[in-house]
């Protein structure tokens, strides 16, 4: 850590821009995050190898295979999570799949069932025919050990109370080998129960998981080993789906915001540590 | 001034997010009650949502409803193992709450074995690769082969830094370390910036909800 020089005379420059006040700092990063939303940035963006497979493997399901949503996130994350889940629920039923969401969060199964309800409206998917909320299931090692070997028997109810097993969308419906993919949208590392619990169990299953930002590097090997086909990376991940599913969402819209943000925390690294390097070679 | 009030009438739960949300940003400037008062009500608030949904969508239908709607009286010995839990509370009792205690620990353990085998398992079969990889014509896959080269001394490189049994004296493995030591800096890098990513991505969201649902100033 550098000296300051104890009277303000004696800083210049160097000293002083070490020492910037801290709500200066958020302040600039309020004005570049709004700035975009009054005047719109439109910059060019290249789909990453990871996201694009996620799509092409819930292209290759056949029509009216059945996908299972797990949405296991709450309000914390919902600037990544929710454009995440809308992304990968309007693929599915543009796709006519059969949906099945759920989550083992309280806050994300009504969030989910709040995005699901609208996209089927938007899709003329009707519930119980062509989708179904299981709501939300707590223990999650239970739930996933159990799924395994009886999905009807796991979910007996949805949401509200319905039995699920005459559903139509639940036909057919026994054990996970009669499970297309498995979508898992979290902001926490419960890919890896996944992965040790179920999708071994199926070898024809398809794994995506979509995590916040902060998660995605972690998840890597796991694509790269083939235990995930796709991962969709928080915000810039679900502004690269919805291009793929030819929409424009909140993620689309936030990607001139994060990314005037992301050139101004680059230019205040560099900056301090320039003024950093500039007062310790002075000093020595 | 009426139409302000018309407004908020018809739009209350949108007010009230945006109070909650300028209430909870005041904290950058610096801490205040103001803060203080609506963290509290989101914990509360969060907290109740829980208590609601667990009993709405687990015990009505899982405990309740069977038991007092179908006759199906056994689950209630499942119930009251659970409240063994409880007992964790008493001096005198204290060793009752071990017994739900002990059957979750070896449900875990098992569990956590099965996961383990099918986590790890195919990554270190996977981490065997060809340093000379072909295409399908024959020739050789230069783009690939490099990924596999970049791979294989990655992992070498990254897993001699953690030979923690004896000290690295020797020349090879004392640089392989320090390179290993490098690429995992590389690594916390990028760690560093998604997660600045997602941060940027919550501010975004919430100044969205300020100008666009509240003040509709965009779309």
């Amino acid at each position: 850590m550098a000296m300051t020089p104890e009277t303000p005379a004696q800083r210049d420059i160097w000293d002083r821009l070490q020492a910037i006040d801290r709500r200066v700092l958020y302040l600039l990063l309020l004005v570049v995050i709004i700035l975009p939303l009054f005047v719109p940035i439109r910059l060019p963006m290249v789909t990453m190898p990871s996201t694009m497979k996620l799509y092409q493997a819930i292209e290759s399901i056949p029509q009216g295979g059945f996908v299972i949503v797990s949405a296991t996130w709450s309000g914390g994350t919902r600037a990544e999570n929710m454009p995440q889940t809308e992304a990968i629920l309007r693929h599915l039923m543009k796709r006519r799949l059969r949906v099945a969401v759920f989550s083992f969060d309280q806050q994300g199964s009504q969030f989910s069932y709040n995005i699901a309800a609208r996209l089927a409206k938007e899709y003329g998917y009707e519930y119980g025919r062509d989708w179904v909320h299981w709501g939300y299931r707590p223990v999650v090692g239970v739930v996933l050990k159990s799924l395994v070997r009886d999905i009807p028997g796991t979910f007996t109810t949805d949401r509200n109370g319905q039995p699920t097993k005459d559903m139509p969308v639940m036909q057919g419906i026994k054990d996970i080998k009669n499970v297309d993919a498995i979508v898992e949208i979290a902001a926490s590392g419960i890919y890896m129960d996944w992965i040790g619990l179920v999708v071994g169990a199926n070898p024809n299953l398809k794994f995506g998981f979509c995590p916040t930002a902060v998660m995605a590097p972690e998840t890597y090997p796991y694509m790269d080993s083939g235990q995930i086909v796709g991962i969709m990376e928080g915000m810039r991940g679900a502004a690269e789906y919805e291009k793929l599913v030819n929409t424009t969402g909140l993620a689309t819209k936030g990607m001139g915001s994060i990314s005037l943000a992301h050139v101004l925390i680059m230019l205040l690294i560099i900056i301090g540590n320039l003024a950093y390097l500039v007062t310790r070679t002075r000093r020595s | 001034m009426d139409a302000l009030w018309q407004d908020i009438a018809a739009r209350p739960g949108i007010y009230i997010g945006a109070i909650c949300t300028i209430a909870l940003m005041t904290l950058i400037y610096r801490e205040n009650a103001f803060y203080r008062f609506f963290e509290h009500v989101f914990i509360g608030l969060a907290a109740g949502f829980s208590i609601v949904v667990l009993i709405k969508e687990i015990l009505d239908p899982f405990l309740y409803q069977p038991v007092f709607q179908k006759g199906e009286w056994y689950w209630t010995f499942v119930f009251m193992f659970g409240l063994l839990f409880y007992f964790i509370h008493s001096r005198k009792y204290n060793w009752l709450s071990r017994l739900p205690i002990g059957f979750l620990m070896g449900f875990s353990a098992g569990q956590a074995f099965q996961g383990f085998a099918n986590t790890y398992l195919p990554q270190l079969a996977k981490s065997f690769r060809p340093l000379y990889v072909t295409t399908p014509d024959g020739s050789l896959d230069v783009p690939q082969a490099v990924n596999n080269l970049i791979f294989m001394v990655v992992l070498v490189t990254v897993m001699s830094y953690f030979f923690f049994s004896f000290e690295q004296k020797n020349r090879v493995i004392r640089n392989s370390a320090q390179f290993g030591r490098w690429v995992m800096m590389v690594a916390f890098g990028a760690i560093f910036g998604t997660t600045i990513m997602a941060r940027m991505a919550l501010l975004f969201d919430r100044m969205y909800y300020i100008f666009s649902d509240w003040l509709r100033l965009v779309q």
